[in-house]
């Protein structure tokens, strides 16, 4: 999947906003939005509230583990275990990009934020090329992680399996001559 | 009409229609545009955008769209004048005027349905407009009057008592009306900037960003530049703009924590009057801005002394000044503005510091607002563009746009280096003019002549450049008269004739003399008179009143009827 196409799944949450103008409700395919009215916080997707946002209709509320004491906790916990620790949020690592883009004036110590989902993500990162070299080098044939994230396992899913697939082929060439090679003696 | 209620009157009825807008092309009508723009991105207004330089472009532009569009904006331009002649619009046409030339066009005010102008919301501009009672009057009675006056003289040969009240009543009557008709009409002046009104409307919706906030502080800034408004009614704008500012900041530090390094941030200063001297050495600002430069008469030998005395007094080391402002030493930098104002008494600068603004986006250094009027200023002035002839000649109007559009926009850094060049050539201009003493006293005014086949014409060619120039070498002339006939120059204003890019003619501008603060020229209307007295061959082209454009065999024969009038 491209990133663009994750994107645009993690723009399917739900996310509060306050909007400054005033509307009835809208109904969509996917479900109804609204009643608008001017100061009263709603829930929308996010794809309509990043839309209103750029047309300066709305302010939108970005979630509560989008601050810096959550943010501070989760690289704690990402540094101590070898594991992965859940993360709050199924698409992390989008909404943080979307919000920072869009919603920037909304989001308390901005600069700050960006650099701490940036660590976490590097630490991830790190972890799951680490433990993919693991697996590749010892030759497993299966492997568990929890807690991944769906962009994260779409980073590591061409390169896993392009590696897989040329390790098969090689153990089958390997077989295959040891096979003949038995044979001739 | 004046509209009182822009929002509802003015946004709400084009927001569902396509739009035509019409700018002209000066700082303050591109900052309108693109605040204007923006307010259109955000609701999705398909619009188009047409660049205007004088009046015949206004109908010629205006002509060729209107069977189109319905709905039509004029920013900075047709305030002045009468739209309904000139443009002879279909019934249906709407017409919205955001202009900061006044006077307004009387017509334009009063017709009731197809001309809408938006004026800033107090009533103080809206109260120096004549009453309607003592412009127009009801003439169906007075025909009536004037039959039964015919019926009556036919069958009685009697003059009645009431006939003849009533008709010296008219007669007083349309008397005043000219008295005060030419009274409104005969000063050009400059109103509330069209960025600051566009602005305002923006803040009724609350639309209003900091983005759009700095460049409503650039039209303002422009106007102050380039001569238009005095120093009270620039202040007043300021403090304006002062408070906006404080109410967007306050907002966006709610949270105590500061906003990302990455938005816009902008700082209200009392900032020196020199020009660019954030981009250029200091020795260099000193000499080629108004205040200084004047001041100092940097032309004489004498006046290069006393700048270098200047400089010592402010314990600055030459080769320090001489170097760009960047590398200067970082004490010195900062303290500068102190130690030019301790200085600046001593030699007679006055006014050396003004209200301005600064922004900053991210870890550049720092732009001032006056900073980016000239370099917006020399980029729609700029006469040395390298792309070839067969562009389209908006392409200035498309730079300077997007000079606009962002802080950190390369076309600024290349306007800033078009601006120095331009003010090197007002100097040095201005410096050989003064020494062959070519500016005269011609009894009324002052005059000056530039002759074709000098080195600069192209620039000279070009209004905007022109009045610059010509602010400048009052200044410089008044410094350079004695004590006792600069008290008696302080009045005269001056008129600048250069070659004009087209054949044969010749572009005459006029400036009010610089004891007038509020800055009001009456040149437009001298201009008019001059040549119907003598009926030269001249155009009215320009949106600015007191620039025309004479044939160069009436000029002569101008120039005198001018002085007639004017004496």
């Amino acid at each position: 999947m491209e990133h663009s196409e994750m994107e645009f799944i993690a723009e399917k949450q739900k996310v509060k906003i306050v909007p400054n103008f005033s509307m009835s409700k809208i109904y969509f395919i996917s479900g109804e939005v609204g009643p608008f009215q001017p100061g009263l916080p709603t829930e929308v997707p996010f794809w309509l509230a990043i839309s209103l946002r750029q047309r300066q209709k709305c302010v939108i509320h970005p979630p509560d583990w989008l601050t810096i004491e959550r943010l501070e906790e989760i690289k704690e916990a990402e540094t101590t275990t070898e594991l992965f620790t859940p993360l709050p949020n199924t698409h992390f690592r989008e909404m943080c990009q979307l919000l920072l883009t869009h919603a920037k004036p909304n989001i308390q110590n901005a600069d700050a934020v960006r650099t701490l989902v940036k660590d976490i993500w590097d630490i991830r990162a790190a972890k799951l090329r680490s433990s993919s070299d693991k697996f590749i080098r010892v030759q497993a044939g299966h492997a568990r992680i929890d807690n991944l994230t769906l962009m994260e396992i779409n980073i590591a899913r061409p390169f896993l399996l392009a590696s897989l697939d040329h390790l098969h082929t090689l153990r089958t060439s390997k077989q295959f001559t040891k096979k003949t090679r038995n044979k001739e003696y | 009409m004046l509209i009182t209620d822009p929002v509802k009157d003015f946004f709400q009825k084009i927001i569902e229609e396509r739009v035509l807008v019409m700018v002209a092309q000066d700082v303050d009508g591109l900052c309108a545009c693109k605040i204007l723009q923006s307010l259109f991105k955000c609701d999705h207004v398909q619009y188009t955008l047409v660049p205007v330089e004088d009046k015949q472009d206004l109908v010629t532009e205006f002509d060729s769209h209107k069977e189109q569009y319905k709905h039509m904006v004029l920013l900075n331009c047709g305030g002045s004048i009468d739209l309904l002649e000139i443009l002879e619009p279909d019934d249906d046409v709407m017409i919205y005027v955001i202009d900061s030339r006044r006077p307004i066009d009387l017509v334009n005010f009063y017709c009731e349905r197809q001309v809408y102008l938006i004026l800033k919301q107090n009533q103080e501009e809206a109260q120096l407009i004549p009453d309607y009672d003592h412009i127009y009057r009801n003439y169906d009675s007075d025909n009536e009057d004037s039959d039964t006056e015919y019926e009556q003289s036919s069958k009685r040969h009697k003059f009645d008592q009431e006939t003849l009240e009533k008709k010296r009543e008219k007669r007083i009557w349309e008397e005043k009306r000219k008295e005060i008709i030419f009274d409104y009409e005969e000063y050009s002046y400059y109103g509330t900037s069209a960025a600051l009104i566009l602005y305002e409307l923006a803040w009724k919706m609350s639309k209003d960003d900091i983005t759009m906030l700095w460049w409503a502080i650039i039209g303002v800034t422009s106007q102050y530049q380039n001569k238009k408004i005095g120093r009270e009614k620039y202040i007043s704008s300021v403090l304006e703009l002062q408070g906006h500012l404080s109410r967007l900041n306050h907002r966006e530090e709610d949270n105590e924590n500061t906003t990302s390094i990455d938005s816009i941030k902008i700082n209200f200063e009392h900032d020196l009057d020199i020009a660019l001297y954030r981009h250029w050495s200091l020795f260099e600002s000193l000499c080629h801005s108004l205040n200084t430069g004047t001041t100092f008469k940097v032309w004489t030998n004498l006046g290069m002394k006393r700048l270098h005395q200047f400089l010592a007094e402010m314990g600055i080391p030459l080769t320090q000044c001489k170097q760009s402002f960047a590398f200067m030493e970082t004490k010195t930098r900062d303290n500068l503005q102190t130690l030019v104002q301790e200085s600046a008494e001593k030699f007679g600068l006055r006014n050396i510091k003004f209200h301005s603004f600064t922004a900053q986006c991210g870890f550049n250094h720092k732009l001032c607002a006056s900073d980016v009027v000239f370099s917006v200023d020399s980029i729609l002035t700029n006469t040395e563009s390298s792309k070839p002839e067969s562009y389209e000649d908006n392409s200035n109007f498309v730079d300077a746009l997007e000079g606009l559009s962002r802080i950190t926009s390369p076309k600024l850094e290349e306007g800033l280096q078009l601006a120095k060049v331009q003010l090197r050539a007002i100097k040095n201009n201005v410096g050989s003019f003064i020494d062959i003493g070519q500016v005269l006293s011609y009894g009324p005014f002052l005059y000056t002549n530039i002759k074709e086949g000098s080195p600069d014409c192209t620039l000279f060619a070009q209004p905007l450049f022109l009045v610059t120039f010509s602010h400048f070498l009052l200044h410089s002339y008044m410094r350079s008269l004695g004590k006792s006939k600069r008290d008696r120059a302080r009045n005269l204003p001056l008129v600048i004739c250069s070659p004009s890019p087209q054949e044969g003619s010749t572009m005459v501008v006029g400036i009010p003399p610089l004891s007038e603060e509020s800055r009001k020229n009456l040149f437009g209307n001298a201009f008019h008179h001059a040549s119907e007295r003598t009926k030269s061959r001249t155009q009215h082209h320009f949106f600015n009143p007191a620039i025309i454009t004479v044939v160069n065999e009436d000029r002569s024969k101008f120039i005198d009827a001018l002085i007639t009038i004017m004496s």
